[in-house]
């Protein structure tokens, strides 16, 4: 399955996929893999895997991408995602559509996996991602709200490597072998001329076999709990402590929860200034999302606890609609929201955090 | 030449988004500037910025961007607008963000333009943006060492003045402060209003509504801000009891206006930037990264070129945990700068070009436009800021090498473990090299 929504001047496109607000004036490429059948079970195979791409492919080393890529003017990045997808990602001065269109080609269809790379390269860069995201109080947060709420799917787990699972060489090899396939791939181009940009995608292999297949049978349904609570004694570094609550949201629901997200961060919403931060993510392909807030403080145990209420009691969030159309894309028709189920945790100084049953 | 081997095949249907226009009205300049965005940005541009302060009403500027953000918070949001206000060395934006130009406008308009709306709440914004700096200075270190960096280079001239005051300086201020610093520094004569999107409103139309708008301080004298001047000085905070160093050398750099601005920000990017933890970075081909990545001599560096009214700073920023080699790391990219003038190579200058180009497209925003503006220089679109960059060869780096960097004065500043930055004239010395 291949949407090629061209965020610029193809609106028709654009409509199906709401687009993010593109800022910036040069093209650029997202190769999105979607985990659709929930493999990789083994925590941390998609972040090592992610962490092999743009290294050496059949046709040319990692160190001549990079080197030929500085010289043409570009970036590349990969990204591994909570369920299991990777998203590929490359930015770059317009006139050099068809290279960088090449290179994400031949690093998903022709890899080179070699075992000193993931034992040079892959595996000390992951363990320093492991270990900056370690630092995160709120990610802490998170990896335990999404261990809540997804138990032990892949969802549930950690995105960066934690070590648990012993993961081998062979094994990111054979994920990589599942994952990366013509029909789970999504391409998406921003700022590229359209025509141009057909014409490229049928002569890479991949990318063309991508734009034919036929979008697969549903995913393999993904299982969520709420009402689950949890709490991590964890000493930040900036000596602050979180309160996060998160509920699973269903794809009919995302735009009212994308309101909501804005509403809660808006001077609208009483209690705003306790508001750290609010997410909404979605997962297998805008399937399924979820929706986090959290309380980061020095002492957020009073800010969560009118947050909370406040939100069981019912918001209006129609006063949102303006600015989640205008920069979310998004256009939403919800008026209230009340809260019904959701899931906690306290991470930090856990004495000082309110229980679930105290909010 | 070069780049045909690479490349096979590029294509050269490559719309860009045109050329800004202006207009001057009422003694205001009117930018209507194209840009991919979806959303318009409305922005006011004043010339002001903390080079208009001085060092006892240092932050002023940062308490008026609080006060917009936040008094015009409510109405923007139900509109679908967002609110946004940056304070640079030479400028100060109020930045209106939305689908709607007219409404952005008009409620930029009620909350900086009308009479005293800026001062409402003085007191509370005051103790907001105290407490930001309060916590900045005990967390962004990075960013204290490139404000001490201007501080040492341009002492006791405008561009000294830290863009985001002190916490000290903002406590002490009154009310007063803000009235004086409004009509003494925002007026007609330094103001430029923009407008950057994808769907502005046609440009004569937004001068039409422009020259409806009364603009405040038309009869008074504007603060007249002096020119900095540059001096090779040194000033180091060490604090061993922070987790590593950062630490900052630069040389004066190119004017905003300058002949040589572009030829300054491609010999930037000659050196770039370098990260240890990313396999990418590290497979670079600048040569300073293979000078430092053997030994693992440092944890990141990056280098700027930084122009402003009449001069610039130019030089790099480092941070690093091995906290031995932080004289390895100077001398390395020192003995570097002296390769600009003797040995840089023509695929050298081809990968810099390029990298300058990429930052500059993907980093379009008001803000930027503003550095620009506030610095007096002619606001180009990206074709012809490439056409510009093109045109730079290894010859023309090597020439303004030479003379601006080769053997010149520099500044230096330092925090956290630095034992190991060396006193100012040993660092001095590798500004030059006995032989070539």
């Amino acid at each position: 399955m291949l949407s090629n929504t061209l965020k610029r001047a193809y609106s028709a496109a654009a409509a199906a996929t709401p687009a993010p607000v593109a800022s910036t004036n040069v093209s650029s490429l997202t190769l999105k893999l979607v985990n659709k059948t929930g493999s990789g079970k083994k925590q941390g195979l998609p972040h090592l895997l992610s962490r092999y791409n743009f290294l050496d492919t059949e046709s040319k080393s990692g160190l001549r991408i990079v080197r030929e890529s500085e010289v043409l003017g570009g970036k590349f990045s990969s990204t591994p995602l909570r369920d299991g997808s990777i998203e590929l990602k490359a930015t770059f001065l317009k006139e050099n559509l068809p290279y960088y269109l090449e290179i994400l080609n031949s690093v998903v269809s022709k890899p080179v996996f070699k075992k000193y790379h993931f034992d040079e390269e892959v595996l000390p860069a992951v363990l320093n991602d492991a270990l900056e995201s370690s630092q995160d109080v709120e990610l802490k947060a998170k990896d335990l709200l999404y261990q809540l709420t997804f138990k032990n799917a892949v969802l549930g787990q950690p995105v960066a490597y934690d070590q648990v699972d012993k993961v081998n060489f062979e094994e990111v090899k054979k994920f990589a072998s599942e994952l990366y396939q013509p029909s789970n791939a999504i391409l998406t181009a921003e700022n590229v001329d359209a025509a141009a940009f057909k014409q490229f995608v049928a002569e890479a292999e991949f990318l063309s076999a991508a734009s034919k297949a036929k979008p697969s049978a549903a995913s393999t349904t993904i299982k969520s709990f709420v009402g689950e609570s949890g709490a991590l004694r964890y000493a930040s570094s900036e000596d602050v402590s979180t309160a996060a609550i998160s509920v699973p949201v269903a794809e009919k629901d995302f735009a009212t929860y994308e309101t909501l997200k804005n509403y809660l961060q808006s001077p609208l919403f009483k209690f705003n200034k306790k508001v750290s931060k609010v997410e909404l993510d979605t997962y297998s392909d805008k399937k399924i999302g979820v929706f986090t807030l959290y309380s980061t403080g020095a002492s957020p145990a009073a800010g969560i606890k009118s947050i909370v209420k406040a939100l069981k009691e019912g918001v209006d969030v129609s006063g949102a609609a303006n600015y989640t159309e205008a920069f979310s894309g998004v256009k939403s028709t919800a008026k209230t929201f009340k809260l019904d189920k959701f899931n906690y945790v306290a991470v930090g100084k856990t004495t000082e955090l309110p229980t679930v049953n105290e909010l | 030449m070069l780049r045909s081997t690479v490349l096979k095949r590029s294509y050269t249907n490559v719309p860009l988004t045109g050329a800004p226009k202006v207009t001057k009205v009422n003694n205001i300049t009117v930018i209507t500037k194209p840009s991919v965005s979806k959303v318009n940005d409305i922005s006011l541009v004043y010339g002001a910025g903390s080079s208009a302060e001085n060092y006892y009403n240092n932050g002023i500027s940062q308490v008026l961007s609080g006060a917009f953000i936040g008094n015009g918070a409510k109405e923007a949001f139900s509109n679908g607008i967002k609110l946004s206000s940056f304070v640079g060395k030479e400028f100060q934006t109020f930045t209106a963000s939305g689908v709607d130009s007219a409404k952005a406008l008009s409620l930029i308009k009620d909350q900086v333009l009308t009479e005293g709306a800026l001062f409402k709440n003085f007191e509370a914004y005051k103790q907001a943006t105290a407490e930001n700096i309060a916590k900045y200075e005990k967390t962004d270190y990075a960013s204290i060492v490139h404000e001490h960096v201007h501080a040492t280079a341009f002492q006791n001239t405008p561009l000294s003045v830290p863009t985001t005051g002190t916490f000290e300086t903002i406590s002490g201020l009154k009310i007063t402060d803000a009235t004086e610093f409004f009509t003494r520094s925002f007026g007609p004569k330094n103001l430029t209003i923009v407008q950057q999107g994808n769907n502005t409103v046609d440009h004569e139309k937004f001068v039409e509504l422009v020259s409806k708008i009364n603009v405040p301080n038309a009869s008074s004298e504007l603060v007249s801000v002096g020119p900095s001047e540059f001096i090779g000085s040194e000033v180091r905070l060490r604090d061993d009891t922070l987790p590593k160093a950062w630490w900052s050398i630069a040389i004066e750099g190119e004017s905003a206006s300058s002949q040589n601005y572009f030829v300054a920000k491609v010999a930037a990017n000659v050196f770039g930037s370098f990260n240890l933890t990313e396999p990418a970075s590290r497979k670079q081909g600048s040569k300073l990264v293979n000078d430092v990545l053997e030994y693992e001599v440092i944890d990141s560096f990056n280098h700027f070129s930084e122009s402003y009214k009449n001069t610039g700073l130019w030089g790099f920023a480092a941070e690093s945990s091995k906290i031995a080699s932080i004289d390895e790391f100077t001398h390395f990219a020192l003995k570097q700068w002296n390769r600009l003038t003797v040995s840089v190579t023509e695929l050298e200058v081809a990968r810099a070009k390029q990298a300058l180009k990429l930052e500059i497209a993907s980093n379009e925003s008001i803000e930027s436009l503003a550095g620009v503006i506030g610095a007096g220089a002619p606001v180009l679109s990206l074709e012809e800021q490439f056409a510009l960059i093109d045109k730079i060869t290894a010859s023309d780096i090597k020439n303004w090498a030479s003379e601006k960097v080769w053997d010149q004065d520099i500044a230096i500043a330092g925090t956290g473990q630095i034992e190991d930055l060396f006193d100012y004239v040993k660092i001095r010395n590798d500004m030059s090299m006995m032989r070539w």
